[in-house]
């Protein structure tokens, strides 16, 4: 069976066709994809994320099928994201979903994002029966298998971590090509001192906005700069570095709570700030402290 | 009220009926203020409007038009 599946529901757009093979090998087929990117300083609105999505949807699905190798015959199925995400794209990328499988007539089947997330990461790492941490510009949940429902133990109370770390790049006028999330990563590396920001995990929840205001405070009081270097105050990298800091020991801590729980010993980190080098590096640690594992895609947009 | 009436033709019946069952599954966001009504008449799409207002009404028609062209690029790509 083969299905082709579209994803707008944030700035990145993609389609994707995969092969289920009777063998029951999973085989992606191919994985095309296009983010609208805005200027430094900007985050991406609904109404341009819409209008970017629409004139890429058609050219993705053909070169999708393309790279593929396959015709609409090959299809069998037709998959979309359904939701959560922002309205304009959704419905925009939805459109041309049913319009597809009523132009095919074939089955359309519509998918949750975050369930999305959590098969891809499970079938590309082999992950069985893990805590799944979903992380992203959207979405910050922990997230366990149980009684047939994928179930959320703990979440953010209020913005996403990758929200947190978008606005903060915006804040400081990192790029947002080809991620301000993996910008804010690099300029981590640099950072030399760690500034003390708010710890805020709450029983198996977290809150993030009170961070990025003392972020944002620490900023307006003043930075160390190239051009005007002051070893009494802190360069952007010391408060990227800090930031990640803070907020992944809160992510790491909820985890090996819902752990501890559910009595898993494998911990799946999936969303676009799963990438991150550093939050797998210290999940890592953890899992190993608990004679556990950590799965990570390396999908990188 | 403020309404409008809107007739799109199409190459054949089935390709207005699919473009019916496609448009007609997102709902008006502002339902209390705005009625949105499709029908086919042969390879003929009809959609009329009744607004409150006449900024609701052209917000409306022109978010439909936008799906509206999806439509049609997505027949002209894939049909």
């Amino acid at each position: 069976m083969i299905a082709i599946g579209l994803e707008g529901s944030a700035n990145k757009l993609g389609v994707g066709i995969i092969e289920h093979a009777s063998d029951g090998q999973v085989h992606v087929l191919s994985n095309i994809r296009d983010t609208y990117i805005t200027p430094p300083g900007q985050g991406f609105l609904p109404r341009d994320t819409a209008a970017h999505h629409r004139a890429w949807v058609i050219p993705l699905i053909k070169r999708a099928l393309k790279e593929a190798n396959k015709t609409r015959e090959d299809i069998d199925v037709i998959c979309f994201t359904k939701g959560p995400g922002m309205g304009a794209p959704l419905v925009s990328v939805a459109i041309v979903a049913r319009t597809l499988a009523l132009l095919w007539d074939k089955p359309i089947v519509g998918v949750n994002h975050c369930v999305g997330h959590i098969e891809m990461g499970r079938q590309i790492t082999g992950a069985q029966n893990p805590v799944v941490l979903y992380v992203s510009g959207g979405n910050t949940q922990v997230i366990a298998y149980a009684q047939r429902r994928y179930r959320i133990f703990g979440e953010t109370l209020d913005i996403a971590v990758g929200n947190c770390l978008d606005r903060f790049a915006r804040i400081i006028n990192l790029s947002n090509d080809p991620s301000p999330g993996y910008n804010i990563e690099q300029e981590a590396k640099k950072g030399k001192k760690y500034i003390e920001l708010p710890y805020t995990v709450k029983g198996m929840d977290v809150s993030f906005s009170g961070i990025l205001s003392q972020a944002e405070a620490v900023v307006q009081q003043g930075l160390s700069t190239p051009e005007r270097p002051d070893e009494n105050k802190p360069t952007a990298q010391d408060l990227c570095f800090s930031l990640q800091e803070t907020l992944f020991a809160m992510l790491v801590e909820t985890t090996e709570r819902a752990m501890a729980h559910i009595g898993s010993r494998e911990v799946l980190i999936v969303g676009g700030v799963g990438s991150n080098m550093r939050l797998q590096e210290m999940m890592g640690q953890m899992a190993e402290q608990r004679d556990g594992k950590v799965f990570a895609t390396d999908e990188r947009p | 009220m403020h309404g409008m009436h809107l007739v799109i033709p199409f190459p054949n019946e089935r390709l207005a009926t699919i473009a019916k069952q496609a448009l007609a599954v997102d709902k008006e966001l502002r339902a209390d203020q705005v009625e949105r009504t499709l029908s086919v008449d042969g390879s003929r799409l009809i959609a009329d409007y009744q607004a409150t207002t006449p900024r609701v009404l052209r917000v409306s028609v022109n978010a439909f038009m936008e799906m509206l062209v999806m439509v049609t690029r997505t027949m002209d790509a894939f049909e």
